[in-house]
């Protein structure tokens, strides 16, 4: 149940701003998905919430406390990072990839409490079968799980997903979000999750923020951000908008204009 | 008929959550909790006990490696170009414990007391300091290639004692000129690596190949001294340069001893904070890690250990590459295991060099590094290519 509050948010690397005066209002367990255009500033975005990224100014507030007075520590603490992707050099197993979502809540020892934690997160996602597997040799789609389960463990009320779903087949995507979904209902856990495939983005999310060149275009429900006119402006594309009950459904037509590729 | 059931059962599942299946865009607002509560309690025991097991497995490597170490020592304390009965060794070495109930004869007790057992331990200590260091190294710049000699550091200490050798000039005057010479230089080359990393936008591998690019500097510079050296300054300098634990005696031993107590265990102690470091900066944000300080804090005493090591024993380039990754092929990539037991392979790898070195042409000594690379490569490229399934870096 972790209450985000950003106020005029900018960052920027060196004269190229990212991210332009966001100022959002993200409540207690709820599903939030960021869409937009690449480049977009959704990743950054993320990155500024968790602390990775320190924003230039504007304040980020995590259930009233300000972002800049916490340690990074304390940050970790309360908000958990699924990253894209995970490089690594060197192979570590899927047990000590999910240990690692216990470091901020443990010393030097992980007593039995951690190791129970993570047999109880790994038994949660069903891969505790794969436990001792090394995390390189695994598919897209047990990674994604593996870095999902990380974020478990680090026991959060907050957890911010980077495109989890962009290189998955369609059951692992549905799988992620499941996941997720079941997370926001279940333990109450405030979902932030950068997506590019608006469809899911409408299907799961309670509220969508759309954002084009650093900056918030609309936010709202999946009914009030995905319109014909929102997608155009943003996507400059042409799509039709079909409804499902409440839930809209987006089936992109033809490109409208040219756009440099970013 | 069990089939029919589970059947049956999951279609009152599904009709239980009502219109989820005609409409499957509907939201779902109230899923279960008790479906997630109810699978924790089967637990997998059989993998838990994988996992014991591979614990298990580890401990016990480490342990033996240890056990091994101690007992090559104790048996190569017995040999060297004089002959010395192994009875004597050990009283001589039981008499400076006990003096009173053991005799202590001369020339052979100075030969075992003075030359052989501190080489011994400056070998276990060498090849310790190496190991860990390279580990580290390896772990904050999240690079396979990285250590102490990829870094530029060894160069460092070997322009050092150059500088020292030919031109007399040193920090420190008097027997110490060499030691604190290569010691100032290995140090400067380890500075400015850390201040590299700590550059904004400086990747790993930037560091890499700005480490060898002041390899080649050093040793050129090092050759320009040699160009101009006396024979007798050459000799120092080439003996030196090719790493030899002979010029570590009991006086130089307390230094040693006392970075390695303030070193080691404040490493170890970060053995977390190496494997989240490993896995990329970003993550390790994420975890609540102050990347640019752990990499800051580790590489600096990751520097003073090995610039105190490379100070005494000179250029032994190949240990603090290969033992961490041995180590690695072992027990994997955990640091809690990793730590230690690079640091055991290097200390046995150097020993076990440095005796082959000392006994094999006798009366000539074979200096430890190239012992160290003459027998170390061959079975490190046997172990990178049998290597099976397993990726290692």
């Amino acid at each position: 149940m972790v209450k985000i509050k950003i106020k005029d948010m900018c960052f920027g690397y060196a004269s190229t701003p990212i991210l332009e005066n966001v100022s959002v209002d993200i409540y207690g367990s709820s599903f939030v998905s960021i869409v937009g255009p690449n480049g977009a500033g959704k990743s950054t975005m993320l990155k500024c919430i968790n602390k990775i990224l320190v924003p230039d100014s504007g304040d980020i507030h995590i259930d009233g406390y300000n972002l800049k007075n916490m340690k990074r520590m304390e940050v970790a603490k309360n908000i958990a990072y699924v990253p894209q992707s995970s490089n690594r050099v060197f192979p570590t197993t899927v047990f000590e990839t999910v240990l690692m979502g216990r470091r901020p809540h443990i010393g030097w020892f992980s007593n039995e409490k951690d190791i129970e934690k993570v047999w109880q997160v790994l038994e949660e996602m069903g891969i505790e079968d794969i436990a001792l597997s090394s995390f390189d040799e695994l598919s897209g789609g047990q990674q994604q799980k593996i870095l999902i389960a990380r974020a478990l463990a680090q026991d959060t009320g907050a957890i911010l997903l980077d495109e989890p779903t962009s290189n998955l087949d369609i059951w692992h995507q549905l799988d992620v979000m499941e996941n997720v979904q079941r997370l926001v209902k279940v333990k109450k856990v405030t979902a932030i999750m950068a997506v590019h495939d608006l469809n899911l983005a409408s299907r799961y999310s309670d509220q969508i923020l759309m954002m084009k060149d650093g900056k918030v275009v609309s936010a709202g429900t999946p009914a009030q951000v995905l319109t014909t006119e929102n997608i155009a402006k943003v996507y400059e594309v042409e799509a039709h908008v079909h409804n499902y009950g409440e839930t809209p459904y987006v089936m992109p037509l033809k490109q409208l204009g040219m756009r440099a590729i970013t | 008929m069990a089939v029919t059931f589970e059947v049956s059962a999951i279609r009152t599942s599904f009709s239980q959550k009502g219109d989820n299946m005609q409409n499957p865009f509907k939201k779902q607002q109230n899923v279960k909790s008790e479906n997630i509560e109810s699978s924790w309690t089967n637990k997998n025991t059989q993998v838990r006990e994988g996992y014991q097991r591979y614990v298990g497995k580890k401990m016990f490597f480490l342990f033996s490696m240890l056990v091994l170490v101690i007992f090559l020592s104790a048996f190569i304390i017995t040999i060297g170009p004089l002959e010395i009965s192994v009875t004597e060794v050990y009283k001589i070495l039981l008499s400076s414990l006990f003096p009173d109930y053991f005799t202590n004869e001369g020339l052979t007790s100075q030969i075992v007391w003075n030359i052989r057992l501190p080489r011994i331990i400056a070998g276990i200590m060498a090849g310790f300091g190496l190991g860990v260091c390279g580990c580290v190294m390896q772990a904050v710049l999240k690079n396979p290639l990285a250590s102490p000699f990829t870094l530029g550091i060894s160069s460092g200490a070997n322009f050092g004692v150059a500088v020292a050798a030919v031109m007399g000039v040193g920090v420190i005057g008097g027997p110490y000129l060499l030691v604190g010479n290569a010691f100032l230089f290995s140090m400067l080359c380890a500075l400015f690596i850390i201040a590299l990393a700590n550059f904004k936008g400086a990747t790993s591998e930037t560091l890499i190949l700005a480490g060898i690019a002041i390899n080649y500097l050093f040793s050129s510079l090092s050759d320009l001294c040699r160009y101009f050296a006396t024979d007798e300054q050459l000799r120092i300098m080439v003996s030196w340069g090719m790493g030899d634990l002979s010029a570590f005696s009991w006086s130089n031993f307390s230094i040693l001893l006392g970075v390695f107590v303030f070193c080691t265990p404040l490493l170890y102690l970060k053995a977390n904070d190496l494997n989240i470091m490993a896995i990329g900066d970003e993550n390790a944000k994420s975890l609540g890690i102050d990347t640019n300080r752990v990499r800051m804090f580790t590489m600096l005493l990751a520097s003073l250990l090995i610039a105190t090591v490379v100070c005494f024993t000179g250029t032994i380039a190949f240990i603090g590459l290969v033992a961490p990754h041995m180590a690695r092929m072992v027990v994997g990539s955990d640091h809690k295991y990793l730590f230690p037991a690079s640091g055991i392979l290097g200390a046995l790898i150097l020993i076990s060099a440095d005796a082959t070195g000392l006994n094999l042409l006798r009366p000539t000594m074979i200096p430890t590094g190239i012992m160290t690379s003459l027998l170390g490569v061959p079975f490190f490229m046997y172990l990178i290519l049998k290597k099976k399934k397993k990726e290692f870096w």
